[in-house]
């Protein structure tokens, strides 16, 4: 649907891009999130959007698998869902009927949304460096990930992806975008 | 005389240079396109020529880092954009395209097909602003939040959506990457159309100069391909290929000539015909059809196969006391025959619908008709007096002692013959291209750098293509909409993946006005969204720019090609709607087509456009199809043309049989090895097979030739040696070219010119067969193709049991011609078979009486009376039983001066089916039987009502026999009725004439007279009427009378 319009709307000026230090915590936290294998919980999701007057809030559940499937099943306010496996997004509109796959490689500016969470996950440092700059502060029991985009075009859109939790659990999923926009996920549940 | 001949020549050459200076070249596919074209192959061909993706070209960059490829795509895309000859250059950076997207943006309400009048009501307006909430609310909600305040509607994603679809190439660094990141992709498009292969070229090195800055110091490769990249190198290397090759043949034969002749001059001299030759094919071209297409002039590299080949036989025949003069005139007849062989096998071709064949034709015909002219008329004038090359008569005794010895590997030979004739039965894969692009000169390599770039890309071929023809221009943008709604609508439905219109970005006039129609005033507009927006939490004042652009649009003047002047959009109008002279044409291609058929019951139910549904690749299979197939029709056409100019000159079946079996056994095996080699033919390969027959032709008729003297086939021998090394040189060469047409011929010629030339050694047939006394069997014509027939057959069965039926209907057709061939008793077939007295008989006025079946103690004492008064002499075939029974009739048949013959010893009804060993006992026992009572075994057989075996001619060979039927019959044994029996035998009687009857009582007449003495009276007096001489077979074949 509205995907494809990362192509056209993105702007192109080329960021420079300064080496990835290795923090030995970020590498720490990541081994242990590695760890885990596969994990279902409940979310719920608020955004700020400056050209509305109210926030928008949706829930649902997230399923993850290790290590690239992530599944998240918005139940309310309308059932939807995206499923992401490997290079390949699939959402699909559950009351409209519609499915759409999308491959990841051919929309950068998607690609590094999903890959901030999903390479968060899954532990795998390498990936989530090729999009961000990643900076930790916290503790082990309550870390709080920094992610800072580093392509210009993904710039554009966000300026920050804040992850926090505990140990290998993650329990929020901020996103600060462009303009004063901005979306807060609340992970909560048991998953095993 | 001489001094015309070669001021005529000089002439000649002069008119073909002046003709050839104004001569255009050109290496436009549309050469191949059928003279009388379907729409769809007009199509294709335009396509080809000059279509946007004949426009292309496909960039990579590897190599390095990948910070470092993404790094020179960009400056290398930066650079490119300045350049005027690119319309545009895209690498997956955005900033390619900052003019159209302001274009889109500022006409989307112009542009979009979902503007009609109910999307800006208030009900309107409401479904899409809850829509767009929920979009928010999405993953996607960054993407749409900074356009929405100005387009809630969302028309730039209804004009963006249907262009992309899956397979976009991959981004990375910005830039567009191989999936694996070893590889950065652009694609450049050029203003100049792909058959403009000069300005191709120039857009190349520009492409190549910006590039090596670009790429600084690292170590990147580029890497191009598409049509324009294609057209450029096949057209350097077809040059150059070609250019090199014939210098280094000429070369190397110029030095093989020059060891053996010892003479530059004479080397200058053997490659004037040549020379000349390939200057008034060109000429002639030229003149027939106004242009000479690359691939034409290909070839005028191959006639040096034949062309030098004339002036060596002429130079190798001249010898001390035999100057070029004479020497030309014993060859001359040879070598005429020859080139006519060529000829018809060329001219053929020139009756095709291909202009590209066509011009081949002409070009062989008039070349080698010129060469062997300049042989004939200018050669002998130029050459030194009292030429006469001593090298001749240095090999030719090695020569004629391999000559001697080839037909040792006769059978080798049919065994090699039939294992490549099961080979190509049993072949799995097709033997012949299916594909026009097997007709592309470009490598193979290249072909493969363009798949993986393109696969890199997710830019495959387009395949499906609809066209709309109308009177003009609106009209047809018109019909492009109608179209582009009802592939929109197949879209959904998962027909395609999408499409591209030129009415996308230049909508019909019509269109444009309907949409700013649909745009409410101001003021509504204004009404309707504060209507929608009720209940909605969208901030107060989001919309205002939204109504501001609305206002702006209704008052926009409408596109036109001006207005997308300076935008990429403008280059793809142009290319998908094109003014023809009948009009224009508006092009639709296809993405993704899933279901074409219903596809096409789609687009022909679209009221009011005339659009076709244009599969390319179907098309252009066809069109190769078609090509291919008149191809190998005009090849048939000619092969058969040239066995009947042999059998017209010839004069015998038996001769031309050996001129033909060398050279199709030569291009059987050849295409057996080029099979087994994997290749697949094309057009390319068949034309190497004329040129094999062309050139081997020359070959089989030197052998076949009968020779003046000793020393005279010895120069035959070394000069065949000769040409048919030069011809290997030349073609040999040309099979290491990568171009994939020089390639093609010169493997087919170089191999299929060396095997002509020892297949007519080792299948040359021995004059023995006019000689008495036992012979070496060698089978006949028939027999020979029946066993190679049999034993292919079982190989297939082997190679491929599941072609059974195929063998059988074969197998079983070859029996049905086998028994034609034994109900058939005067025929050459199974066989040499004596129809008539040799022709010194006939010079001397012999005739030849001859009696079956006997001897009978009734008839034959009768028979014998009548021939003494008329003093005849007669040949007696006798049954060995009968003549076991009447010893004394035997003697005094001999006793008389006639010849007792061999007819089998008991005269089988079922004779013709006996197996090999009962046919030995037959002819054997009869054989002894009169030998023990003449004192001379037979010299000829004929077999009993004159059906012989297959198998019978082996048994023969080895008893010394030699079979005999007859000229005329007079079927006396079954025909009662004198006169008419009588009218028979003689009519048409004349010298040579072999004529059977019976002494036997098989009809009597009214007084109980045995009719055959009846019949016997009345011939003899013809004969003797008609001036002719009645003798023994014997005594006509050249062996005297038994004594």
């Amino acid at each position: 649907m509205i995907l494809p319009l990362a192509a056209l709307m993105a702007a192109a000026a080329f960021g420079a891009r300064p080496a990835a230090g290795a923090d030995p915590g970020v590498e720490e936290l990541m081994r242990s999130l590695a760890q885990v294998r596969s994990r279902t919980a409940s979310f719920v999701e608020r955004k700020h959007v400056a050209i509305l007057n109210a926030p928008l809030e949706s829930s649902g559940t997230l399923v993850y698998t290790a290590p690239g499937r992530l599944e998240k099943h918005t139940v309310a306010p309308r059932a939807e869902s995206l499923v992401l496996d490997g290079d390949r997004l699939t959402l699909e509109d559950k009351e409209r009927g519609e499915k759409r796959t999308l491959a990841l490689p051919e929309y950068p500016v998607i690609q590094a949304f999903v890959e901030g969470v999903r390479s968060t996950l899954a532990g795998d440092l390498a990936t989530l460096s090729r999009f961000y700059q990643v900076a930790l502060e916290g503790s082990e029991r309550r870390w709080r990930l920094l992610l800072k985009p580093r392509e210009q075009r993904m710039q554009d859109f966000v300026q920050e992806i804040r992850i926090s939790g505990s140990l290998d659990r993650i329990r929020t999923i901020e996103i600060v975008e462009t303009e004063g926009d901005r979306s807060v996920m609340t992970i909560t549940g048991n998953g095993a | 005389m001489t001094r015309w001949a070669v001021a005529g020549w000089l002439a000649f050459v002069t008119a073909c240079a002046v003709v050839i200076a104004r001569t255009e070249f050109t290496a436009d596919i549309s050469a191949f396109l059928p003279r009388s074209p379907t729409p769809g192959q007009r199509v294709l061909v335009e396509q080809l020529r000059d279509g946007v993706v004949s426009r292309l070209i496909l960039i990579g960059i590897e190599g390095a880092a990948p910070e470092t490829l993404a790094q020179s795509s960009r400056r290398l895309a930066a650079e490119l954009r300045r350049d005027e000859s690119f319309v545009s250059v895209a690498n997956g950076e955005e900033a390619g395209f900052p003019r159209d997207r302001e274009f889109v943006w500022r006409y989307r309400y112009l542009l979009s097909p979902a503007v009609v009048p109910g999307r800006f009501s208030a009900g309107g307006l409401r479904e899409r602003l809850e829509e767009h909430l929920q979009l928010l609310g999405s993953p996607a909600g960054p993407l749409v939040r900074r356009s929405l305040p100005r387009d809630p509607t969302g028309e730039l994603r209804e004009l963006i959506e249907p262009l992309e679809g899956e397979g976009r190439p991959a981004t990375r660094e910005g830039v567009w990457f191989a999936r694996d990141g070893a590889r950065a992709l652009l694609v450049a498009q050029t203003r100049a159309a792909g058959y403009d292969i000069d300005a191709q070229e120039r857009a190349l090195a520009a492409i190549r100069s910006a590039f090596a800055r670009a790429a600084g110091g690292s170590k990147a490769v580029l890497l191009l391909a598409g049509p324009g990249v294609f057209s450029v190198s096949a057209r350097a290397a077809i040059r150059g290929d070609a250019l090199r090759f014939l210098l280094i043949a000429s070369a190397l034969i110029a030095g093989l000539l020059l060891a053996l002749f010892r003479s530059p001059r004479v080397v200058g001299l053997s490659l004037l015909p040549v020379a000349t030759g390939a200057a008034a094919g060109v000429a002639a071209v030229s003149l027939g059809f106004g242009t000479v297409h690359g691939i034409t002039l290909g070839f005028g590299v191959t006639l040096i196969g034949e062309g030098v080949d004339y002036a060596i036989y002429l130079f190798t025949h001249s010898a001390p006391g035999v100057p070029p003069r004479v020497a030309l005139g014993r060859i001359w007849p040879t070598l005429r025959l020859g080139v006519l062989t060529s000829i018809i096998g060329f001219s053929a071709m020139l009756f095709s619908g291909f202009t590209g064949l066509a011009q081949l034709g002409l070009f062989s015909i008039t070349g080698l008709v010129v060469a062997v002219a300049a042989t004939r008329w200018v050669l002998p004038a130029l050459l030194p007096q009292g030429f006469a090359p001593k090298v001749v008569d240095e090999f030719a005794p090695a020569a004629m002692a391999l000559e001697r010895r080839a037909p040792r590997l006769r059978y080798p030979l049919l065994a090699v013959v039939t294992l490549a004739v099961a080979l190509l039965a049993a072949q799995h894969g097709p033997l012949w291209s299916e594909d026009l692009a097997s007709l592309s000169p470009v490598p193979r390599s290249d072909q493969l750098l363009d798949q993986r770039l393109r696969q890199d890309l997710g830019a495959p071929d387009v395949r499906y293509l609809v066209v709309v023809r109308e009177r003009d221009e609106e009209a047809a943008l018109q019909g492009a909409e109608a179209v582009a709604a009802a592939l929109r609508n197949a879209v959904r439905h998962g027909l395609l993946d999408g499409y591209e219109a030129p009415s996308t970005w230049l909508p019909s006039r019509a269109a444009q006005g309907a949409r700013q129609a649909a745009l409410p005033a101001p003021g509504a507009l204004r009404k309707n969204l504060a209507q929608a927006l009720r209940g909605l939490p969208y901030r107060a004042g989001t919309f205002e720019p939204f109504l501001e652009d609305v206002a702006a649009a209704k008052k926009l003047p409408l596109i036109d090609r001006a207005g997308l002047r300076g935008t990429g959009l403008a280059l793809k109008v142009e290319t998908l709607l094109v003014r023809r002279d009948d009009g224009w044409t508006a092009l639709l291609p296809l993405r993704g087509v899933a279901d074409a058929a219903a596809l096409a019951r789609e687009i022909g139910a679209v009221a009011g456009a005339p659009a076709v549904l244009l599969d390319l690749k179907r098309e252009s299979d066809q069109l190769y199809g078609s090509y291919r197939r008149e191809a190998v029709v005009y090849s048939l056409a000619g092969a058969a043309a040239i066995i009947l100019l042999l059998l017209a000159t010839l004069r015998s079946p038996r001769r031309v049989y050996d001129v033909v079996a060398p050279l199709a056994a030569a291009v059987v095996v050849v295409t057996g090895l080029l099979a087994l080699g994997g290749h697949t033919l094309s057009i390319f390969h068949l034309v190497g097979m004329l040129l094999v027959v062309a050139v081997g032709s020359n070959y089989s008729l030197f052998f076949d030739r009968q020779a003046f003297s000793g020393a005279d086939r010895g120069r035959t021998l070394v000069s065949l040696l000769f040409a048919a090394v030069t011809t290997m040189i030349g073609f040999g060469l040309l099979s290491f070219s990568s171009v994939p047409v020089l390639n093609a011929i010169g493997l087919t010629v170089g191999l299929g010119a060396l095997l002509a030339l020892s297949f007519s050694a080792i299948l040359q047939r021995r004059e023995t067969d006019a000689a008495f006394g036992a012979r070496a069997w060698r089978p006949a014509p028939a027999l020979e193709l029946t066993l190679i027939l049999h034993a292919a057959g079982a190989l297939v069965l082997v190679l491929r049991p599941a072609l059974w039926p195929w063998v059988i209907v074969a197998v079983v057709a070859n029996h049905l011609l086998l028994a034609a061939a034994v109900l058939w008793p005067r025929g050459q077939a199974l066989g040499p078979n004596l129809n008539r007295l040799p022709a010194p008989a006939a010079g001397r006025n012999e005739v030849c009486l001859t009696f079956d079946d006997g001897p009978d103690p009734e008839v034959t004492p009768r028979v014998l009376d009548l021939l003494d008064r008329h003093q005849a002499k007669a040949s007696f075939f006798c049954v060995g039983e009968q003549a076991q029974s009447n010893p004394h009739l035997v003697k005094e048949i001999v006793r008389r001066g006639h010849s007792v013959e061999n007819h089998s010893q008991r005269h089988s009804p079922a004779f013709a089916f006996y197996g090999p060993w009962r046919l030995k006992r037959e002819v054997e026992a009869a054989q002894a039987v009169i030998a023990g009572l003449t004192g001379r075994p037979p010299a000829f057989f004929r077999a009993p009502a004159g059906f012989r075996s297959p198998l019978l001619d082996p048994v023969l060979a080895r008893c010394g026999l030699r079979y005999v039927s007859w000229t005329r019959r007079g079927f006396d044994a079954v025909d009662g009725d004198v006169q008419r029996v009588t009218a028979r035998l003689t009519h048409g009687l004349a010298a040579g004439d072999i004529l059977v009857l019976h002494d036997r009582a098989y009809r009597r007449g009214l007084a109980g007279e045995p009719a055959a003495l009846a019949v016997l009276a009345a011939v003899l007096e013809r004969i003797a009427a008609a001036g002719l001489r009645c003798v023994s077979l014997p005594a006509a074949c050249g062996r005297g009378p038994a004594a």
